[in-house]
């Protein structure tokens, strides 16, 4: 029994010395498994269930090519002197925001490009649906307000008039339209929001109602549902695919059996259905690059070190983000990725790993999240720590975050969160209005773009000439319980 | 209930004796005729789990200042006791129920449950009345965990599950899912952030009720009889000891501690919502419990380990995390720790009743 | 009948009485349960779970706890892709293309992940005899480390598995209507039923989960049988896991998190006691077959989730006060 108990104890030291070699071993620097980088990704337009048939820009030459061209070369400041001449060269606010999400990854910051590269953004980033927003609509700021029905918050979409279909019924108004929207349960105020959009849009036409199902994030349960969605035959679903591959099969058999799918915010591993409604996650990205990049140089230093709070490994929203946010910090040498932690989508564990990112990197000057309550969780982190202004110079820690939550935006009107790149969860509508418009015989191209949401910012500044907007601006349309 | 002299049987305090038939060797060198008896007492502290469990956490410490030199920083220290509050609560209501042989698999769903019934009362009435209405829901769900278990014979394990479930799809019935934010509740948010002199408050709270309960279960009939009730209930029961009442005492205390460690965390994010049962806070209770020596089989087990078991594992974490190897590799480690430190501090006794 | 022989026979076919009430909510209230393809659902569902509830089940009646079995569901195949890519790669074969696809090993990948499950199921069975320790503790430990150590593999990625030919038969395939997973589940399951009541593993198992000691003392390798019935209990995980991943035609790190869980109930609510050595398979096939079914018809009902996870629960309460009820104990 002593025995035992020495060389558990010994096993114990042994296992734990073995740690103070093993630090900085997250799984991107294990690199064994890592899948062939770039060169390899799915540009290869095989045959079924390829992601790349849908890549239309990156078939014909990118507008900005020339641009990316020039930019290339550049590092450090040569690179960001190109990126305030941008608004010289008559681009416009969205043409700047554009020339960001489409930037191609440099080896200026060698640190963030091995980063890029070695997990794999690339090949995300490249499945992922582009392109131009159907017949180039822009946020126009109506937008329908509603009472949510499951939330019983107010809100306001601010889609409402992207792929307009007018009151009333739809296609043959003697018939009963039963759709069902197929998502992974309300257990976050985003996702009661999302289902609160797609109802008010229901509510719109007489004949057509909506049944929720829910598959608690359980891809078995999605198969299962989607298979007794399809025994009810109705006559179309939406569906909010948690993981993209294993939703590929359960899709494939709902267009088999002559149901068409349309698919909102993530995308499914089935390609060749009715069509798939998706956007914002480079924006995010992107965006907080870009105001981190001006932040910086307003500073006069680029000597920055980045922690990422970031949501489980292989999901398509910190993937996106994540790369997208990267890719134009890879321009300018100095900016130091020191840490990523991972949660499970659950402010708790954020709340923990936010604190232990405090604790193990005395400076920390700018923190980059993949969702609201992943912003939250730090800043109280940091107010409990009272590192909040912990930066050279008494300056407060740079928080970019994303998923426009009124708590959120709240805190960036305050000044506690530096950013708020808006991902509403309130689009679930435009899925309903593309199915709608389908069963009335319209057509519709497969991709329906969301627009990019211009990121929160306290004073609405502008970045690289690009303008933001301010809290007021955008509170209308956010989501979740007053503060 | 009264029973004749000849027949109450006195409860020897199992804790912390060495079992002989474990040690025969030890048995060998303990001949009276020497100065056996403060060997046997050395022997006593050194076997005892409370000694331990304290070594590991020398070594832990010792291991994490090397390895993680930040673990060490007053803030971060501040955070691992605070943290170790919040598990300690679950792991002391594990301990509990574990040591009258039962087991409780709802604590987290219970703990979430309690909560969102007490978030209905925000902004209705004050902070104070929603602390106390959250706690007093605790222990109620704890009372229906008793009542399933003792006047239905419903064995714990399977009593706890349904309740799991039950519970747990309550909490989102009664939350419509919705997340339920706490900004207007300084006391509430207290609990959690607060200090008193400088000691965060779940931690004050936790000291204070480990204490009560260290009192009680070591110096009163009741906690004696809570001891053999564990340990043999067949003979508790016939020695007169209210079986059921004791249980259901048990229950009720199990569901109270999980709740206000539930409330602590709760405090702490401005928030609760519907998901946050689901965090495994019934399994870590437990394994810290077993951690610090509490048998399974019931009727051994120490409040005092289970409190520095909280806190070793507690700061077990705090260096993974800290060590930079990413959170996927500390799950990895936390798993394997698990398994080390059970093969070394499990009760070898494996017989009786609640087998698991 | 007078009220205590209704009763009685109330209580022994408890579980049967339940389908037959699910399965009447189900044809009476929907249009669409009857149908072939809802039917055939019913089947698909419940292979998933009847694997996990039959390992269960085998590793209760030796008086233990096999937590590990969400974890396998996903380990176990993503592990066997990881050793099917090196060991095809080592003869110069690539098999994971643009990142995420694969396209080669399907039988190599499918005896390995059968293996990787018999093979943790084993190390569990090991360490809980040889260590003497709590099951419920160990393989929590073993949870969370699959749980963790499946990031590793792929780097979080799922594997689609779309272009592999012949990767979807497993869980699509159908003969005679039937889907082919549900035969294997039924096939399965009728030789551990036969060998549970005719065989001799049948005999030691439940001699060993009965009464360990007396089992001991009769001379019975009770640790060998332990050992054996976690090895089955992987073994069924990752036939599981296999389906599973056949039927989304993917690999995903998170697949068949919380099974363990369901598997837990289900074997409860079908009889197998926690102590050991009661219960049948049987039983856990009918309670199998009753979380199915509402999994189906409340969603046939278009309740929420939540509705779902109550009435199971309250499912297990009652199942557990009837099964408490016909156990008359003192104490």
């Amino acid at each position: 029994m002593k025995k035992m108990r020495t060389f558990v104890a010994l096993t114990m030291v042994l296992l734990l010395v073995f740690l103070a070699g093993c630090s900085g071993g997250s799984p991107s620097s294990s690199g064994s498994a890592a899948p062939p980088a770039a060169g390899s990704s799915a540009s290869t337009p095989a045959a079924e269930g390829s992601q790349s048939e849908t890549q239309a820009p990156a078939a014909t030459e990118n507008p900005m090519q020339s641009l990316f061209d020039e930019v290339a070369a550049l590092s450090g400041q040569d690179a960001i002197n190109f990126f305030n001449s941008l608004a010289d060269r008559g681009l416009s606010d969205s043409e700047i925001m554009q020339f960001f999400i489409d930037l191609p990854v440099s080896q200026a910051n060698e640190d963030i490009y091995k980063l890029y590269v070695e997990d794999g953004f690339e090949i995300y980033a490249d499945t992922y649906p582009t392109g131009t927003t159907h017949e180039n609509y822009t946020l126009t700021g109506q937008g329908a307000d509603f009472i949510g029905q499951f939330s019983g918050w107010p809100m306001k979409l601010p889609y409402s008039d992207y792929v307009p279909l007018s009151e009333g019924p739809i296609g043959d108004p003697n018939k009963e339209y039963k759709i069902t929207f197929v998502a992974a349960g309300m257990k976050s105020a985003w996702s009661t929001s999302m289902h609160d959009s797609i109802m008010y849009e229901a509510s719109r036409h007489s004949n057509v109602t909506v049944d929720v199902q829910d598959y608690e994030y359980d891809n078995n349960k999605l198969s299962n549902i989607m298979d007794n969605v399809i025994a009810q035959k109705v006559d179309g679903i939406v569906l909010w695919p948690a993981n993209e591959a294993p939703s590929g099969p359960p899709v494939q058999r709902a267009e088999e059996a002559g149901i068409p799918v349309v698919t909102i915010d993530r995308v499914a591993g089935y390609s060749d259905y009715t069509n798939r409604c998706a956007g914002n996650f480079t924006a995010n990205g992107a965006q907080n690059a870009m105001y981190l990049l001006q932040q910086l140089a307003d500073e006069g230093s680029y000597n920055c070190n980045v922690v990422l709070i970031r949501k489980p490994l292989g999901t398509t929203a910190d993937a996106i983000r994540i790369g997208f946010f990267l890719k134009p910090l890879s321009y300018v040498p100095g900016i130091r990725i020191v840490a990523s932690y991972f949660d499970t989508s659950d402010k708790p564990t954020a709340f923990s790993n936010s604190q232990a990112a405090i604790q193990a990197h005395p400076v920390i000057d700018a923190v980059m999240t993949d969702g609201d309550y992943e912003g939250i969780a730090m800043l109280d982190a940091l107010k409990l720590a009272n590192r909040l202004d912990s930066r050279e110079g008494g300056k407060r820690v740079i928080i970019l975050n994303v998923d426009d939550s009124k708590e959120a935006v709240k805190y960036v009107e305050s000044g506690d969160i530096a950013t708020n790149a808006p991902y509403t969860p309130l689009m679930a509508d435009i899925g309903l209005r593309v199915l709608l418009k389908r069963l009335s015989g319209g057509e519709l191209p497969q991709d329906i773009i969301f627009p990019n949401i211009p990121i929160v910012t306290q004073d609405g500044r502008k970045l690289f000439g690009m303008s933001t907007q301010t809290p007021e601006e955008w509170y209308g349309f956010t989501f979740g319980p007053e503060v | 209930m009264c029973v004749p002299a000849p027949f109450q049987v006195r409860v020897r305090q199992t804790e912390g004796i060495p079992v002989e038939k474990e040690n025969p060797a030890a048995l060998q060198t303990l001949s009276p005729a020497s100065s056996g008896k403060s060997k046997l007492q050395l022997h006593r502290i050194v076997t005892s789990s409370q000694f331990i469990v304290l070594c590991l956490l020398i070594i832990v410490w010792i291991v994490g200042s090397i390895t993680a030199p930040a673990m060490l920083q007053r803030d971060n220290l501040i955070n691992v006791i605070r943290g170790s509050a919040i598990t300690g609560m679950f792991a002391l209501a594990a301990t509990l129920v574990l040591l009258v042989g039962e087991i409780d698999l709802s604590l987290g769903s219970t703990m979430v449950f309690a909560l969102i019934i007490g978030s209905k009362l925000y902004g209705v009435t004050s902070d104070i009345v929603m602390i106390i209405a959250t706690l007093v829901a605790g222990a109620l769900l704890g009372l229906f965990n008793g009542i399933v278990i003792t006047v239905f014979k419903v064995k714990s394990l399977m009593a706890t599950l349904g309740t799991m479930s039950l519970f747990g799809g309550l909490a989102y019935f009664l939350s419509s899912g919705k997340v339920a934010l706490f900004y207007q509740a300084p006391n509430y948010l207290w609990m959690g952030k607060g200090m008193i002199l400088g000691i965060p408050v779940p931690v004050v709270f936790s000291v204070v009720i480990f204490v009560v309960l260290f009192i009680f279960l070591h110096l009163t009939k009741f906690g004696k009889e809570v001891y053999f009730t564990g340990a043999n209930p067949l003979a508790a029961w016939m020695s007169g000891v209210n079986i059921k009442r004791i249980k259901l005492i048990i229950f009720v205390l199990a569901g109270l501690f999980a709740t206000l460690g539930g409330l602590f965390q709760s405090a702490l994010l401005n928030e609760v919502g519907p998901s946050y049962g689901a965090g495994g806070y019934e399994m870590t209770g437990l394994s810290i419990a077993i951690f610090g020596g509490t048998s399974m089989a019931g009727g051994k087990g120490s409040i005092l380990s289970t409190a520095l078991a909280a806190i070793t594992f507690q700061l077990l974490l705090n260096v993974l995390t800290l060590s930079g190897l990413g959170t996927y590799m500390e799950q990895v480690f936390k798993g394997l720790f698990l398994i080390i430190i059970v093969i070394s501090f499990q009760n070898l006794e494996r017989k009786r009743y609640a087998k698991l | 009948m007078n009220n205590k022989q209704v009763k009685q026979v109330l209580g022994d076919n408890m579980l049967l009485i339940i389908i037959i009430l699910l399965v009447a909510m189900g044809a009476l209230f929907t249009d669409s349960f009857l149908t072939l393809y809802n039917i055939k659902n019913l089947l698909y569902s419940m292979t998933v779970y009847g694997f996990l509830a039959l390992g269960q089940s085998m590793v209760m009646l030796v008086s233990e706890l096999n937590l590990t079995q969400g974890s396998l569901l996903s380990f176990a195949p993503t592990f066997a892709m990881f050793l099917t890519s090196k060991i095809l790669g080592l003869t110069g074969r690539n098999i994971l293309v643009g990142g995420n696809y694969i396209t080669g090993g399907l039988v190599l990948y499918m005896v390995l992940a059968i293996l990787v499950g018999m093979l943790v199921g084993f190390l569990m069975g090991i360490i809980i005899v040889k260590f003497n320790v709590s099951s419920l503790v160990v393989t929590l430990g073993m949870m969370y480390t699959l749980g963790g150590g499946v990031f590793f593999l792929f780097n979080g990625y799922s594997l689609y598995l779309n272009r592999l030919e012949g990767a979807k038969w497993l869980g699509t395939a159908e003969l005679f209507s039937i889907p082919v997973s549900f035969v294997l589940f039924a096939l399965v399951s009728g030789i551990l039923i036969w060998a549970m009541k005719y065989t001799k593993l049948g005999r030691r198992i439940y001699a060993t989960g009965g009464n360990e000691r007396a089992a001991t003392y009769a001379g019975i390798n009770t640790k060998k049988w332990k050992v054996i019935a976690f090895a089955i209990s992987g073994t069924l995980a990752s036939i599981a896991g296999l389906i599973y991943s056949s039927r989304v035609e993917s690999v995903d790190p998170v697949q068949g998190t919380g099974y363990q869980m369901f598997a837990l109930a289900i074997a409860v609510v079908g009889g197998v006691s926690m102590e050991g050595g009661r219960g049948t398979l049987v039983g856990t096939l009918m309670a199998t077959a009753i979380v199915a079914l509402i999994f189906n018809v409340m969603s046939l009902f278009n309740l929420f989730s939540w509705y779902q996870t109550m009435f199971i629960g309250a499912i297990i309460l009652i199942a557990a006060i009837q099964q408490a009820y016909n156990r008359k104990s003192l104490v």
